[in-house]
């Protein structure tokens, strides 16, 4: 992948709204762009999202298959999340296998679903030991203008939520449910540190300047489920507490806003 | 997709299906000379240079157009004029059985021969050295996904300031119960007897993808080509109508926002 | 500011690429091809009809650099005696250690201008294979930007920025007291007071997205005025 370049103005721009809390956009540090979620978009998948946090925009797509379990978890199903930053989405992204950029957001994204035990993966099980669900989450970057982390978790979740199983293509007897097992609602923010100061939701010029970042899955009750710190700069103990203080409000109006809209589609 | 399944009978074996009913209609109702329902999207992504998003039946592409840039690396440049490069792929998530990400043969194949079809068109000598790198994905699949994906991409560069000779239109043609027909849905590409993906510059009528499989005789071969430019034709005036619509609109637009930089 | 009704009578025609434009007398511009007498369009474009000469201006695309021409970039890449800059074409331009205001000498080339930072300067050769020279020696305005910021446009739309004779740029100007300098490749630099700047902003926006109609200068003007008249409360920022 090669690099962004931000200019030099727009760098001392940025710097310089920062003294007055402000942002290039003239959002606040605790303020994320317009979020956009549009469930259920393709048909071919058992599940799907067209999710954009301003104007970074992702597509999420399940597909449901039947497999074995794993020899360590007989009992449990399997799940497994792949991105895509496809060169459709910046004139730095380069095709080929996936960058350490896309390996890290899919693991994280997955870490965030996997530890908020979202998913009940042992309601995953068809026959016990022998036969699973498996759920690929496949997350397709078409469009990056910053913070892909938070996009990719946002229309993986919608996604999972308004999945259902393909009983009738494997021959399986139809669940009066058919719904995916989603038992909890994680949110996942992201927040980069340029200078001293932190803000959510990073833009591209924000994360391309930004000195360090950090995500935080966080469960319905405000309950740290994943986290992951990003580039070379460094977080204080007490920071790190601050963003935490400050995830909790900005994360209930956006799992309300999600919320919202996986029921109406339901 | 439920189409298919009732076909399956319990024993599992397959029936060759009836495609075409005794009113001479085909099973998603349309006639023989009928494309399905297509809709164009200009300029829906911010980073790339130029693009589209078609909807052609169930098919759903959105195809990018970046450039013309510098041609990387530096031994594909042509000292003469651009070099076109397309990347066909499609999401895992585009059909029934998950596809595994990455290039395959298949990707490979209609990439290279959309490129070339691309290169008919665009005013290539203007840029010596560079590259127009067109990306098509398809993220919904079924049957047709290289023509409505060239058919996005002519649009996209379009939208990209490339120049052009003409814009570029795609449909296929096919037999479907011993009958051509136009533009086939999956279930009539399956159990068809032919198809024919093809493309032209409407203006000369000049072909710029033609590809076929499957049996045809002269006659009916004739008949189809003559069908496929019917097709083409009514594709780009919906070409046409999509990029006039979205910059009319786009200009109608009043500017009221605030300082937003392009200085990237 | 919310209404555009006053534009939409005023002709601008969009062709597309391989769309007839011309038959018979009129002369060939530029952004359109002939083939047998007809005159067909290149580009997704206005159709422009000027002393018999039809052409169509590009709604998009890159800048198609011309010698002499002032432009604004930022430096992309620097390598052991020469930086590549991003002008907005589609070939990054070339300007040696040689082509700056200042004696380099044996120092780091990133000392004087460091990547992402803008510079003012001209084109000052192109080969046939399109490699791109520019210098800022010796030319007024060839200069490093320190301040202000800098927006794109389509190349194609700089002439009715500048306007007649400097008509367009010297009212946004006086009018919204910024200083202003358009480089020819579409990338424009601004500097002013928070608002003021904000304005002249929405102007050039605002010219860029009707490019091709008539009484442009009095409209952005009217829009101009109508804001200093209304700014006295409230502007919110």
């Amino acid at each position: 992948m090669a690099d962004e370049v931000v200019t030099t103005v727009i760098r001392e721009k940025i710097l310089k709204m920062i003294k007055n809390e402000k942002r290039l956009d003239n959002r606040n540090f605790n303020e994320y762009r317009n979020i956009e979620i549009n469930p259920g978009i393709i048909t071919s998948a058992d599940g799907s999202a067209h999710v954009s946090i301003g104007n970074t925009s992702v597509i999420a797509g399940i597909k449901i298959e039947t497999g074995e379990p794993f020899p360590d978890t007989p009992n449990a199903g399997v799940m497994t999340t792949n991105v895509e930053l496809i060169p459709m989405a910046s004139p730095v992204f380069e095709s080929g296998p996936p960058s350490p950029e896309a390996v890290e957001i899919a693991r994280v994204v997955d870490r965030g679903i996997r530890e908020s035990k979202m998913i009940n993966m042992e309601k995953l099980s068809i026959v016990k030991g022998e036969k699973v669900w498996i759920i690929y989450i496949d997350l397709h970057v078409i469009d990056y203008d910053g913070n892909l982390f938070d996009t990719c978790f946002i229309a993986s979740v919608v996604a999972l939520s308004t999945a259902k199983f393909p009983y009738k293509k494997f021959n399986l007897e139809e669940s009066a449910n058919p719904s995916v097992p989603v038992e909890h609602f994680p949110i996942e923010s992201t927040y980069v540190k340029i200078g001293n100061s932190i803000m959510v939701d990073p833009s591209l010029e924000e994360e391309t300047i930004a000195d360090a970042r950090l995500t935080i899955a966080i469960d319905e009750n405000s309950d740290i489920r994943a986290m992951q710190k990003g580039f070379s700069g460094v977080f204080k103990e007490d920071e790190i507490y601050k963003i935490i203080a400050n995830n909790r409000e900005i994360n209930r109006s956006i799992r309300e806003i999600i919320k919202g809209k996986v029921e109406v589609f339901r | 997709m439920e189409f298919l399944v009732m076909l399956m009978s319990s024993e599992g074996a397959v029936n060759i299906p009836k495609l075409i009913n005794e009113n001479g209609l085909r099973i998603d109702g349309r006639t023989t000379e009928q494309l399905r329902d297509i809709k164009i999207d200009v300029g829906v992504l911010k980073r790339a240079t130029g693009s589209a998003y078609i909807e052609w039946g169930e098919n759903k592409i959105l195809a990018a157009v970046y450039g013309p840039r510098e041609a990387k690396p530096r031994h594909i440049q042509n000292m003469y004029k651009a070099v076109i490069q397309c990347k066909y792929n499609m999401a895992p998530f585009s059909v029934d059985e998950r596809k595994r990400p990455g290039i395959d043969r298949r990707s490979t194949e209609i990439s290279k021969v959309i490129a070339e079809a691309i290169e008919g068109a665009v005013i290539v000598e203007q840029f010596p050295r560079a590259s127009i790198d067109v990306y098509i994905e398809v993220l919904q699949a079924n049957a047709g996904t290289r023509c409505a994906g060239l058919t996005a991409a002519s649009v996209a560069l379009a939208d990209a300031g490339i120049p052009m000779k003409d814009l570029i239109a795609a449909c296929a043609v096919g037999k479907i119960d011993g009958q051509i027909v136009l533009d086939l849905r999956k279930e009539e590409d399956n159990f068809g007897q032919a198809d024919l993906p093809f493309a032209m510059v409407p203006k000369t009528e000049d072909i710029v993808l033609m590809q076929m499989d499957g049996h045809l005789n002269e006659d009916e071969f004739k008949k189809a080509i003559d069908l496929a430019k019917k097709g083409c034709k009514r594709v780009y005036e919906l070409e046409v109508e999509a990029l006039k619509e979205h910059y009319k609109a786009d200009m109608d637009n009043t500017v009221t926002d605030k300082v937003i930089n392009n200085g990237r | 500011m919310k209404s555009d009704g006053n534009y939409k009578t005023s002709q601008r025609i969009i062709v597309v690429p391989g769309e007839l434009i011309a038959e018979g007398k009129l002369k060939i511009g530029s952004g359109a091809y002939s083939v047998d007498n007809r005159i067909y369009s290149e580009y997704l474009g206005i159709k422009s009809v000027k002393d018999n000469v039809v052409s169509v201006i590009p709604l998009n695309g890159k800048y198609n650099p011309k010698v002499g021409e002032m432009v604004i970039g930022y430096v992309e890449n620097i390598a052991q005696s020469n930086w590549m800059v991003n002008i907005n074409s589609i070939y990054p331009a070339m300007m040696l250690a040689s082509d700056v205001p200042w004696r380099v000498g044996s120092n780091k080339l990133q000392n004087y201008i460091d990547i992402g930072e803008a510079i003012i300067a001209y084109v000052s050769e192109i080969d046939e294979v399109k490699h791109i020279r520019i210098t800022m020696k010796s030319r007024e305005f060839g200069r490093k930007i320190e301040d202000g910021i800098t927006m794109t446009i389509p190349a194609s739309k700089v002439p009715r920025v500048i306007g007649k004779n400097g008509s367009m740029i010297s009212m946004i100007k006086d009018l919204t007291g910024c200083r202003i300098i358009v480089g020819m490749n579409g990338i424009i630099w601004l500097n002013g007071e928070k608002d003021n700047l904000a304005m002249a902003v929405n102007a050039v926006k605002k010219i860029d997205k009707n490019a091709q109609i008539s009484g442009l200068t009095d409209n952005i003007k009217n829009m101009i005025m109508e804001w200093k008249n209304g700014i006295s409360g409230d502007v919110d920022e």
